[in-house]
């Protein structure tokens, strides 16, 4: 066991790509089901059938583990539950549960496999499925990678199912009456004269019973729930100011604190509290990894008392100015620092030596994550035990961090997952919960809330990936004859793993995400990934690597369609070599009307990028005013299987089109003297109301698979609309953010 | 206002300073006189969703904080501390203000309502039930100062154009991006309230 969780440690990776080779784990150790964490301190009147549902004789509790970032996964998680218990939204409750490795992630690993969606050989789905046994094994609980739908499709149903039959079970014991003569309805099984027999009622009875496993799911043509528009469990509480957040939480006694952190994210050399000690409702002050914390009775007194502390900071361990950072990415285009030859058809450099070549550079810069609710984290350390109240994606490993500081087990570290304001990948990082373990272990007992101001969350924040594409293509008798593209990037894995003490095997799949996967039959296709040595810390970014590479395969793909004097979609649809990507193009190009006549400086541009296993063409329509570029209307087709509720996967459709377009408008984090520049949104803004398109979404339910759609509508976006206002202007855009060269209204 | 406009080029920035009692007399004071005040905490009597709060805290203390960390009234939310984002936005006297850009001592004698005393689950205001017909919400974090901002302007402008609604709305930042639903969400609770006079 020791051996295998050392194997198991080293070719952990999360957020991409594989594992080592030579993986080979016992089939029982794969197979055997994790324990029920449900089953500590179970009354016993209650019943729990798996670590998804609790039954007492007054409350029936959904176990929804994958964390509410916003994204409406605890009712996504409790409709799947609810549609084969048959179950109505307002019959139970539901909780976040506790960390536990039975809520490892089924889903995440098999699409970081480095396989094309359509790959079906065996290497392909060997790989899938020892990574996948490679989580189980880990109890991998993360919430991410746009998994939570795939993870839970077919799980939770499973989950709803068995207790369903398991209930059927106990009223069948208690009614005399055959399992077959049972029905389920509303919380209830129904007897075959009307009797109901309430779930909660027959709690006791189940609890004896061991849980039945052979059970059918319902056909689709039966669901109640799933594919129609729900209410979100969370709705009213969001719009009446009653959800509590993590940074709204107070308990007995606690006390507030603030921290001011070496912004070129390095120790400190020293500080001089003398000015703070003696101000207001302060309590401490204390030296925290890298910085400085106040502790004092309100937060904002905490937050001016910080202000007022003088720190001494270290230099950064990467380049002080952004004109370095960027010469490292340029740097990289090198034979030393290819990480991997993804895809290479045809000859590239005999077609490119041949003909008159069409070359291009693209730069995506760093950008912050910044969901609107800051960072925050309450702790309170005890002898026996810490308690910890922070929305966090990946639960156990917040237990495991905190542990290491306070010298408890992980099994000591109390977990109480909360909703999210958002996270955008924010929440994947441990910063906020380390440094509130830290202050809350130097005063024992004590309940510390540690919040951060928006200045310092922006400081602090591990951005996106830094990174620059060069093109080379030859187009022929108005086609596109070979696309080459090589991109450097620094790597948001890698980055995030070093900080967990993990390092990454293989190459990083991030890099060309979206890029080497494009469903295109370009004859000659090469796509290329350069390692860029870290320069600043970097981590996941909503959609990750496809954010800029699916940026760059589409934008340059576009140059080369433009020069064939080709029609952007027809070309696009002629090279399509993936029926479902195709679907999701022909979608677009009916939904927006692709063909009709366009007003004089209105330009529309396209995009198709598949990322997460999903693939989504979006068109973008602009004009081009006297005041500058106006987005008017935007389409969307994504393909994903199945869509679980309708009305939350167009708002989600929507809302990654707006973080898309937002940021490639007008965002960037860029470093001077060692530091992020920006630290709020005034310099960091994304879209406002007044710039947002009407945006029109269309799912399609054409795949095998049920897929998130989280993050892939992010990658096209940004390509689309510099597709756009070259269409408009003439004018083509290569490097984000574009307010750079253009404004917009 | 048009020149006013081309110098901030950010028309959400020129609606608030158009607003005197948000922004420029606010951030004009603070930097002037906020070093005068430090420290000297006083008893205050703020009046919150009809209730009567005495409180002793620093006069320059946001009201933001005071509702938050001192009177519990934590569906006021603090997201960027300098007007940016709106998702602390209360109303002052049924004006819709910044509470991070207003002190404590501002607000006395002032009647403050918050999101929670605008309506509650079980008797929802107009705006709130519209969200709620929308689902409008997904993380929800702005989503207070959002809906405190609509209720602002549809108590002033029960027909409001799109273009009254993007000048009124571009202040408060959604990084979600829900902002069609939030127009789709304003027109439906305009229509509502205009139902009910």
């Amino acid at each position: 066991m020791s051996r295998l969780r050392k194997i198991a440690r080293r070719s952990f990776l999360f957020g991409s790509v594989a594992i080592a080779g030579g993986v080979a784990f016992g089939a029982y150790m794969v197979r055997k089901p994790h324990d029920n964490p449900l089953m500590d301190g179970l009354a016993a009147e209650e019943a729990t059938f798996n670590p998804w549902v609790k039954i007492s004789g007054d409350t029936i509790t959904l176990i929804t583990p994958h964390t509410d970032l916003g994204q409406g996964a605890a009712s996504m998680q409790a409709a799947l539950i609810a549609e084969e218990m048959d179950l109505e939204f307002g019959q139970f409750d539901t909780e976040f549960g506790a960390p536990s490795a039975a809520y490892f992630n089924t889903a995440i690993a098999q699409d970081g496999a480095p396989f094309l969606t359509t790959d079906d050989s065996l290497t392909a789905n060997l790989a899938r499925g020892a990574m996948g046994s490679l989580i189980k094994l880990l109890g991998m609980q993360v919430t991410g990678g746009s998994s939570s739908v795939p993870d839970s499709f077919d799980k939770l149903r499973q989950a709803g199912a068995i207790a369903r039959e398991t209930l059927k079970r106990a009223a069948a014991q208690q009614s005399g009456i055959a399992v077959s003569a049972l029905k389920t309805q509303n919380g209830a099984v129904i007897l075959p004269d009307g009797t109901r027999l309430a779930y909660t009622d027959l709690a006791a009875l189940a609890a004896t019973i061991e849980p039945v496993q052979d059970v059918t799911l319902r056909d689709p043509s039966e669901w109640r729930l799933i594919g129609k528009p729900m209410q979100r469990l969370d709705i009213v509480a969001k719009s009446t100011g009653t959800l509590p957040y993590g940074i709204d939480l107070k308990l007995d006694g606690m006390a507030h604190a603030a921290v001011k952190l070496n912004p070129r994210r390095a120790p400190m050399n020293g500080f001089d509290g003398s000015v703070a000690k003696d101000m207001r409702g302060v309590l401490r002050i204390l030296p925290v990894t890298n910085g400085v914390a106040v502790i004092a009775d309100n937060t904002w007194r905490a937050f001016q008392a910080v202000d007022a502390v003088d720190c001494d900071w270290g230099e950064a361990s990467y380049p002080a100015e952004m004109e370095a950072h960027w010469a490292g990415v340029e740097a990289s285009f090198s034979p030393d620092r290819l990480d991997k030859e993804w895809r290479h058809d045809g000859d590239v450099p005999a077609v490119l030596a041949a003909g008159e070549a069409i070359e291009a550079e693209y730069r995506a810069p760093y950008l912050a994550h910044q969901p609107l609710e800051p960072l925050s984290a309450v702790v309170r350390v005890t002898e026996e035990k810490v308690e910890v109240w922070v929305a966090h994606q990946i639960p156990r490993f917040v237990q495991s961090q905190v542990a290491r500081i306070t010298g408890h087990t992980d099994d000591q570290v109390i977990l109480h997952n909360q909703y999210a304001g958002g996270s955008f990948g924010h929440r994947l990082e441990f910063e906020n919960v380390k440094l509130a373990a830290e202050i809350a272990n130097q005063m024992r007992g004590t309940p510390v809330k540690l919040t951060f101001s928006r200045e310092q969350d922006f400081a602090q924040d591990f951005g996106r990936h830094i990174s620059a594409a060069r093109g080379h293509g030859v187009v022929r008798n108005g086609k596109v004859e070979a696309l080459d593209l090589h991109i450097a990037s620094t790597s948001a894995s890698r980055s995030q793993m070093g900080r967990i003490g993990q390092s990454l095997p293989g190459p990083d799949a991030q890099i060309p995400a979206g890029a080497w996967n494009a469903p295109y039959d370009v004859p000659n296709f090469r796509v290329s990934a350069y390692a860029v040595p870290e320069l600043a810390p970097v981590s996941s970014w909503r959609s990750v690597g496809a954010s800029s590479a699916g940026f760059y395969i589409e934008s340059f793909l576009d140059e080369l369609i433009h020069a064939a004097g080709a029609d952007p979609m027809a070309e696009r649809l002629r090279l399509c070599n993936y029926d479902l990507a195709r679907k999701v193009l022909e979608a677009v190009a009916e939904l927006s009307d692709w063909g009709r006549a366009q007003g004089p400086n209105e330009g529309r541009g396209v995009a198709l990028v598949e990322s997460f296993g999903v693939p989504v063409a979006e068109v973008v329509d602009v004009t081009a005013t006297e005041d500058g570029i106006r987005i008017d209307k935007v389409y969307v087709a994504a393909e994903v299987g199945k869509v679980v509720d309708p009305v939350n996967f167009e708002n989600h459709v929507q809302g990654a089109v707006v973080w898309a377009l937002g940021h490639a408008m007008n965002c960037e984090l860029t470093y001077s003297d060692g530091m992020a520049e920006q630290r709020n949104f005034d310099s960091h803004t994304g879209m406002r109301l007044y710039q947002c398109p009407e945006i029109l979404v269309r799912g399609l339910e054409n795949g095998p698979k049920v897929r998130g759609i989280g993050e892939p509508p992010v990658p096209p976006a940004a390509a689309a609309l510099a597709n756009a206002i070259f269409a408009a202007t003439g004018q083509r855009l290569r490097e984000m953010p574009f307010d750079k060269f253009v404004d917009f209204v | 206002m048009g020149g006013m406009c081309k110098i901030l080029n950010r028309p959400d920035t020129a609606v608030q300073i158009l607003d005197p009692r948000s922004i420029l007399y606010f951030t004009a004071r603070s930097i002037f006189f906020r070093n005068l005040h430090k420290k000297r905490a006083r008893a205050m009597r703020l009046t919150v969703n009809g209730t009567v709060h005495d409180v002793d805290v620093e006069p320059e203390m946001p009201l933001l904080w005071v509702l938050r960390d001192e009177l519990a009234t934590t569906g006021v939310k603090y997201g960027c501390g300098i007007a940016q984002c709106g998702a602390c936005t209360v109303h002052l006297d049924g004006q819709a203000v910044r509470s991070c850009q207003i002190w404590a001592e501002d607000a006395e004698g002032g009647e403050v309502t918050t999101i929670e005393g605008l309506g509650t689950p079980d008797a929802l205001h107009a705006v709130q039930a519209a969200w709620i017909a929308h689902q409008v919400a997904q993380c929800g974090y702005c989503q207070s100062g959002q809906i405190m901002q609509a209720a602002a302007l549809l108590a002033e402008n029960d027909s409001p154009s799109d273009r009254d609604i993007d000048d009124a709305l571009s202040g408060n930042l959604c990084r979600c991006g829900t902002y069609p639903r939030i127009r789709a969400a304003v027109k439906t609770a305009a229509q509502s309230l205009r139902g009910k006079t």
